[in-house]
């Protein structure tokens, strides 16, 4: 990867992990001109720093050795960085208060410039409201390219959906390249490292802090033309995600609850406040004025279809009733009802119930 | 003047033959017992001295010293108590009797009564097939010694019947009796048709006793997991004769051994959570003890809430789910116990339990749930077959009336694919679909192109491990010989595939 003068002296300052974001902030005059200027900051960063580790970053930063080392570790790892001065920068994020000096991106950077759709909720969703969550971003990921962060629950489900429904993706994470968190999500971020792609604006080496997905939240919000929460407590990292959305001037979109539901309550208040309530994937098609074109049905066989539309008909139901209603053997319905799952047109809930997608 | 009187030590479940050799000389007044007595035995010097006088006999005022031969071997248990009273009495001249041939075995009570002992099974077994034929046992230990073929046994009641006995006085021995007229009388206390609902956990579970599969229910609290797993039993074929004997071996040295004598249902074991490897496999200081696994024998190993056992007791479980027996090491020797058992677990989904259910609410983080999970390794996943959810009851379920399957109509289902399983495999060595290994995959589980192409788009479309494949395979050839089909076909693979929990992986 070749970088301009201007991108390359952006890559190292952000590198320089003695800066805060703020520092590396005040030495790129707010964007004004890409060179950092040290001299103009020098007062205000001998104050901060100190001026022994001030005279250290300074010599650091035009030190070619250190540039070129910088390079190549990140090329040795794949990584490609966008920068605020890059073309790939996606116009999204320049409109608000605090962008990101820079991106590091692994995957189809291209995503960058592409109409994004944020999905997010938080770790302890309902099985129902996760096959929910997967199913709209299924939906959501042929008109839009889905945003989201990596946890477990809801938002690890959304990636999924879309990857499944063959859409394009882009995880955020809250930390650096070389440590995901939460670790068992890895396999997750190597798909999607192939389909999609994941961003930070976090060097490498940085460890996901838990501070780190408050700041990271506003990059998934100022992305996505809308967002939706899926779930939300009363408190949750889903709520600081909406309230950037909202204060971005982006479209909110809430699935609602049953009250005081302990993973829905934050729907609910963002309903009230004026959030447009989700049912299904149409609810947000419709709001856009797009045509939702339902993925072409898989032919099916006769069982099969008998099956589908009874478990159609009943919202969700369990193996053993719909064989009890169709009057066949349960065995039969199992069998029938993992083909139809395997065709994506059922989910599998919790404890042997199914759905209709 | 010397004697020589026959008893049995049991080592593992094997009985091994031991000398008792009495020496009465004039000397100081002494009574030693020699050749690695353990406390038990040497403990019998005192019941031995009280019984022989409290049954109208002399105990001899000289130097008594008894050596119990092979001298190397640790002799256990109160055995011995009636050899030694035998052994002294004819010692001392006060029994003339020819006792060559004969084998005693029996502690005694103070008053010279006769006590059952643990064991007995397995030691007539193992006598007999010494050539021994007759044996006087502890009268409450008739029944169990009623079912052996060849063996002339009398069960007394207190030394001094033994005596009359060896005197020519008349004693019938145990009659005879028959394990089928035994077992008919027992039956279980459950049965399926006692479970509301839950249809397809229980056609899980009539899959996995057809075809050998251990099997995993995971659902919340309170729905039935338990029951339905001491239905188990109940649904398995009939013990045959063979089988029941390995079986109260087992129990009989354990002591578990109930009135009847044999054990002629199919064991169900349960052992709590707390348990440790050494209670689970077996073993012990001095003697070997059997552990859960073996007592589970040609039963239902159960176990309640699988991740909340230790790591160490569960890994040791990988070995015999395989191999089928166990052998135990101790500094002592080692010890080969049978362990052919079928393994049930349950789990919840969560540490609360509440996961995936659609109207209580989980408190877990995902992080707690992967841990809850990842405290059972994928190896002993692996050996689980089938994986099957049980459905959250409602009242409704509860309390509706319908007719519900039967064990006994089950089990007739199981034993004709029992039957099948069987011919296939006659040659191989094996007998249910589950002990199948990759060769035998290859050769008896063959798929067309058709079950391929399924099982290739289930693997895509459902996240399946790579490791559920040869487990899909095994439970569809079971389906399929369930619905007596030779050749595996596409419905056998796709309800093969939806036995297993999608968030395990």
């Amino acid at each position: 990867m070749n970088y301009t003068k201007e991108e390359t002296d952006v890559i190292v300052l952000s590198s320089l992990n003695e800066l805060s974001y703020n520092l590396k902030r005040a030495l790129l005059s707010d964007f004004e001109s890409t060179a950092p200027d040290f001299a103009a900051n020098e007062n205000l960063l001998i104050k901060t720093l100190s001026r022994g580790v001030y005279n250290k970053v300074k010599a650091k930063f035009s030190d070619v050795n250190y540039r070129r080392e910088v390079l190549a570790s990140l090329e040795a790892k794949k990584i490609v960085c966008v920068t605020y001065f890059s073309e790939y920068y996606p116009e999204n994020l320049k409109t608000i208060d605090a962008p990101p000096v820079i991106l590091y991106c692994k995957g189809d950077v291209s995503l960058l410039k592409t109409e994004c759709f944020s999905i997010v909720g938080s770790r302890a969703t309902p099985a129902k409201k996760l096959a929910d969550c997967a199913e709209i971003a299924g939906g959501l990921s042929k008109a839009f390219t889905v945003v989201s962060g990596i946890a477990d629950g809801a938002d690890a489900r959304a990636l999924q959906g879309a990857l499944d429904a063959g859409g394009k993706v882009i995880s955020v994470l809250a930390g650096g390249f070389d440590k995901i968190y939460p670790a068992f999500n890895a396999n997750l971020v190597e798909k999607i490292y192939c389909k999609g792609l994941v961003i930070t604006e976090y060097p490498p080496e940085v460890p996901t802090k838990s501070y780190h997905f408050h700041i990271r939240n506003r990059i998934i919000a100022a992305l996505g033309t809308g967002t939706l929460v899926v779930s939300a407590g009363r408190k949750s990292g889903a709520l600081i995600t909406a309230s950037y959305a909202y204060e971005f001037g982006r479209d909110l979109f809430a699935i609602p609850d049953y009250p005081d539901s302990p993973s829905g309550a934050g729907c609910n208040f963002l309903i009230k406040k004026g959030a447009a309530l989700v049912e299904n994937i149409l609810d947000i098609f419709d709001f856009y004025g797009l045509d939702f074109k339902a993925s072409e049905k898989k032919p099916m066989t006769d069982a099969e279809l008998s099956v589908y539309e009874a478990v159609k008909q009943s919202g969700e139901d369990s193996a053993a009733r719909i064989a009890d209603r169709l009057d066949k053997p349960l065995y039969e319905v199992l069998a029938v009802l993992t083909m139809l799952e395997m065709k994506k047109l059922i989910v599998r809930l919790g404890g042997n119930m199914f759905k209709a997608v | 003047m010397l004697s020589k009187i026959t008893g049995f030590a049991l080592n593992g479940l094997d009985g091994v033959p031991v000398e008792v050799e009495t020496d009465i000389n004039k000397g100081m007044v002494s009574f030693d017992l020699v050749g690695l007595p353990d406390a038990a035995v040497k403990e019998s010097r005192e019941r031995v001295r009280s019984a022989i006088k409290n049954s109208a006999l002399i105990f001899p005022v000289n130097k008594i010293t008894i050596n119990l031969a092979p001298a190397d071997l640790r002799k256990e248990g109160s055995y011995f108590d009636l050899p030694l009273a035998v052994s002294i009495l004819k010692a001392s001249g006060q029994l003339t009797a020819d006792t060559d041939g004969i084998v005693f075995f029996g502690e005694l009570a103070l008053d010279g009564a006769l006590r059952p002992v643990n064991g007995i099974l397995p030691i007539l077994i193992s006598a007999k097939n010494r050539g021994f034929k007759r044996f006087i046992v502890p009268e409450g230990n008739a029944n169990e010694a009623a079912y052996i073929e060849g063996t002339e046994v009398y069960a007394l009641k207190s030394l001094r019947e033994t005596v009359d006995f060896l005197n020519g006085g008349q004693f019938e021995p145990v009659p005879r009796k028959s394990f089928s007229a035994t077992r008919g009388e027992r039956s279980y206390n459950y049965d399926l048709s006692l479970v509301k609902g839950q249809k397809v956990a229980k056609r899980a579970l009539e899959i996995a006793v057809a075809g050998g599969h251990n099997i995993l229910l995971s659902g919340p609290p309170g729905t039935g997991k338990t029951l339905l797993a001491r239905c188990i039993p109940t649904i398995m074929p009939d013990m045959t004769f063979d089988e029941a004997l390995e079986v109260t071996k087992i129990h009989s040295v354990s002591g578990e051994l109930s009135e009847e004598g044999i054990v002629s249902l199919r064991p169900f074991r349960t052992p709590h959570h707390t348990a440790t490897t050494v209670s689970l496999c077996g073993g012990g200081a001095g003697r070997i003890h059997a552990g859960e696994i073996s007592k589970a024998h040609k039963g239902v190993l159960f176990l309640d809430e699988l991740p909340e056992y230790t790591r160490s007791a569960l890994e040791s479980l990988r070995q015999p789910l395989e191999d089928k027996v166990i052998t135990v090491t101790r500094s002592g020797g080692a010890v080969t116990f049978p362990a052919d058992f079928m393994l049930c677990a349950s789990m919840n989904p969560c540490p609360c339990g509440n996961y995936g259910s659609s109207y209580l609410n989980c408190s877990c983080t995902p992080a707690q749930i992967h841990k809850y999970k990842s405290r059972v390794s994928g190896p002993l996943y692996d050996r689980i077959d089938i994986h099957v959810e049980v459905d959250g009851v409602k009242y409704d379920d509860l309390i509706a009336e319908g007719t519900a399957e039967t064990s006994e109509e089950v089990k007739a289902r199981v034993e004709k694919a029992r039957k099948i399983q069987r011919e296939r495999f006659r040659a191989e060595g094996i007998l249910v679909n589950a002990n199948m290994g990759e060769k035998q995959i290859k050769k008896y589980c063959r798929l067309s192109a058709e079950c391929e192409e399924i099982l290739r788009g289930a693997f895509e479309a459902l996240h399946l491990s790579v490791r559920a494949r040869s487990r899909i395979i095994k439970v569809a050839r079971t389906i399929a010989d369930l619905d007596f089909s030779e050749n595996i076909k596409p419905p056998h693979i796709l309800e093969a595939a939806s036995y297993r929990n999608a968030e395990i992986k």
